[in-house]
């Protein structure tokens, strides 16, 4: 085999520090609670914001809404919608949130809080890919809190990206303070892009910048691995693997991306003909979990290069561990494609009682292994599949607060509630159907890849007995 | 195809998103991807409409139930605020109407925290008759020097036939650690 299926973990790899990055960005609602410092003068006003402070943006859209429907709200309007929009937004609700901060820049422009609305505007524009409306929006605007001014020139940065004015990033980044944690981001997201754009040497001279920091926080420490691998990755690519090497050594054993690092450790001993060495990370990752590719690679990759050694017995021994390993995951992986296809991946999973999405994650770990379950987590890496798991437990609590609402017993909501609770109803099962129809295609192409690798094996173990035959051994 | 064309292929594929790059993911062939995520998409506007509905509902609801239980002319609200104070720690405020008490609120950790940022706790809402009221004040929490610190205020005030707002404020006027209370009618 050898071949393709390095070029192919080598393409993979490459792919995989690009995608590691969105991990990095806050999601839509960003961390909208320290962006401003607010003044309160009224009451009602003042309760929203408690509760938006307190986390429970739900009731602090309530609070507000019930507040502004009974004209109680004497002297904080303009600031009872700016919060409104941010309540929104911090609730993933872009599109009213797009409303009120349109309402705003209308009623408001050319004040700080129109100005705060056009920075929210842009914001969701640019998240939705309306770039040039996003640039036009954020032109607009003459000053901003300090908070929000990094925030702005970090977008004004994402911006310049999406029409590779990667220079003019660079210069605008170093004009800020980016020893923050968002400017540690911002500079690796610069960096892959240079990367992917073929400017290679600052590009890889910001992730090598990250990569000679000290970090204590754990987060920041997970970057500087994303930055290692990307540079591991990107020498390898260059044809330069002794340097590749370096970065790959440089990521932690027990991180996220260690299987990736092994992997990429292995490539870069072998690209310098150096196989004995290459199975050293190679022999530890596939060791490791079997649901993971670089593991399933490296359960290959192992026999391949033992049998370029001429360790035909141990390629022997290695090539058949594979082939059993490959078929029992394979047969899991069916197993657990009837399962979903039976419906217990929403029965079991998706509809589990246990609260926000943070207990039902934890939840989730604890339950035991079952065929619905035991690839969850990996298909959870899809953010296809995330999202819509993700949007089928928002509407499920949404239906969840649709029965409280109605066991108040107001009659004259009664219609309203009964209409939502069968669009609740209806997303639901179009979610479900999504859901299932998704992860089964996923489910299905780990099954083709197991194949492959399967076939890989035994085509393996045929070429150790024609070489065999070939020496004129028994 | 060569890695690195497989590479490039690959690369473009990824499309850019908030952060400015895109997940890998397995692509399905064909335009399947794009139906994928255009539904998806479709699927996510919906959500965000039935998100609006509810908060519709909720806002409705608490109006119609606040307009039953509490009616305006007799209506009384409660609101606690705190100035910021990293030296106290804000356990629990009860509060007496006319010699009895009508609610005792505990605080979590979350809600101090939310009440020193400058947010507002509604403390109490109920129905009053018209006419000379008594509202009285407990609050309790720990300071460096007494972590069983306890203090009161009260405040006489005629209710007639509006709305009544109370505001509640603790602050340390003398900055000895020493929290107080003051309890006055808000417009």
């Amino acid at each position: 085999m050898g071949c393709s299926a390095i070029k192919y973990s080598l393409a993979r790899g490459i792919v995989f520090l690009i995608a590691a990055l969105s991990l990095t960005t806050a999601n839509a609602a960003d961390d909208l609670r320290g962006d401003l410092s607010w003044r309160v003068k009224d009451p009602h006003f003042g309760e929203a914001l408690f509760d938006f402070y307190r986390g429970d943006n739900f009731s602090a859209i309530t609070r507000l809404t019930v507040a502004q429907e009974t004209h109680v709200l004497v002297s904080q309007e303009q600031e009872s919608n700016l919060l409104l929009g941010m309540l929104y937004l911090a609730s993933d609700m872009p599109n009213e949130a797009q409303k009120v901060f349109s309402r705003l820049i209308s009623n408001s422009s050319s004040s700080p809080i129109g100005d705060i609305a056009s920075l929210y505007s842009a914001k969701i524009l640019y998240s939705q890919g309306a770039y040039p409306a996003a640039e036009i929006q954020i032109s607009t605007i003459d000053d901003l809190p300090g908070e929000l001014r990094i925030k702005q020139d970090l977008l004004l940065i994402n911006l310049l990206m999406t029409k590779k004015q990667f220079q003019k990033a660079e210069t605008l980044l170093r004009r800020l303070d980016s020893d923050t944690k968002q400017g540690y981001y911002s500079r690796h997201n610069l960096a892959v892009n240079m990367l992917k754009d073929g400017i290679s040497l600052q590009g890889a001279g910001l992730l090598d910048g990250i990569s000679k920091e000290i970090f204590s926080d754990a987060e920041l420490k997970m970057l500087q691995d994303k930055a290692n691998l990307a540079l591991g990755y990107h020498y390898l690519q260059k044809k330069e693997p002794a340097l590749a090497k370096v970065y790959f050594q440089k990521i932690r054993l027990d991180s996220y991306f260690s299987p990736k690092a092994l992997l990429g450790s292995g490539f870069a001993e072998s690209a310098q003909n150096q196989h004995k060495r290459a199975l050293i990370p190679w022999m530890e990752l596939a060791q490791r979990e079997i649901r993971d590719v670089e593991t399933q690679e490296a359960l290959l990759a192992v026999p391949d290069t033992l049998f370029k050694l001429e360790s035909y017995k141990e390629a022997q021994k290695h090539y058949q561990n594979a082939i059993s390993l490959y078929a029992a995951e394979a047969s899991r992986v069916k197993q657990s494609i009837d399962a979903i296809r039976a419906g217990k991946l929403e029965n079991n999973i998706l509809r589990l009682d246990a609260g926000d999405d943070v207990q039902w994650q934890n939840t989730l770990r604890k339950l035991p292994d079952a065929p619905e379950n035991h690839y969850f987590p990996w298909l959870m890496e899809n953010p296809q599949i995330q999202e819509a798991v993700l949007l089928y437990r928002k509407s499920l609590a949404l239906q969840n607060i649709l029965e409280q609402q109605r066991a108040r017993h107001i009659s004259a909501v009664n219609a309203r509630i009964d209409q939502a609770l069968a669009e609740a109803h209806g997303l639901m099962q179009k979610l479900q159907a999504y859901i299932q129809e998704t992860t089964i295609s996923n489910l299905s192409l780990r099954e083709q890849r197991l194949d492959k690798y399967l076939t890989q094996a035994k085509l393996g173990v045929a070429e150790l007995y024609n070489n065999a035959a070939a020496r004129g051994d028994e | 195809m060569t890695s690195i064309a497989r590479i490039i292929m690959l690369l473009f594929l990824c499309p850019l998103t908030v952060a400015g790059i895109g997940h890998a993911q397995e692509i399905p062939p064909g335009g399947t991807a794009q139906t994928l995520r255009g539904e998806l998409l479709s699927l996510d506007n919906k959500v965000q409409s039935l998100q609006k509905t509810v908060a519709d509902i909720s806002r409705d609801l608490t109006i119609l139930e606040e307009e039953a239980q509490f009616p305006e002319r007799s209506r009384i609200s409660v609101f606690l605020g705190m100035d910021q104070l990293p030296r106290f720690d804000l356990d629990s405020v009860e509060v007496s109407v006319n010699g009895k008490i009508v609610t005792t609120h505990t605080y979590t950790p979350e809600e101090t925290a939310a009440l020193q940022l400058g947010g507002i706790h509604r403390l109490y809402i109920g129905s009053l008759n018209d006419g000379d009221q008594l509202l009285s004040v407990i609050f309790k929490g720990k300071t460096p020097a007494n972590p069983f610190y306890r203090s009161s205020a009260s405040l006489n005030f005629k209710k007639g036939q509006k709305p009544k707002f109370i505001a509640l404020g603790i602050s340390d006027l003398l900055q000895d650690n020493t929290p107080t209370m003051t309890v006055r009618e808000a417009q």
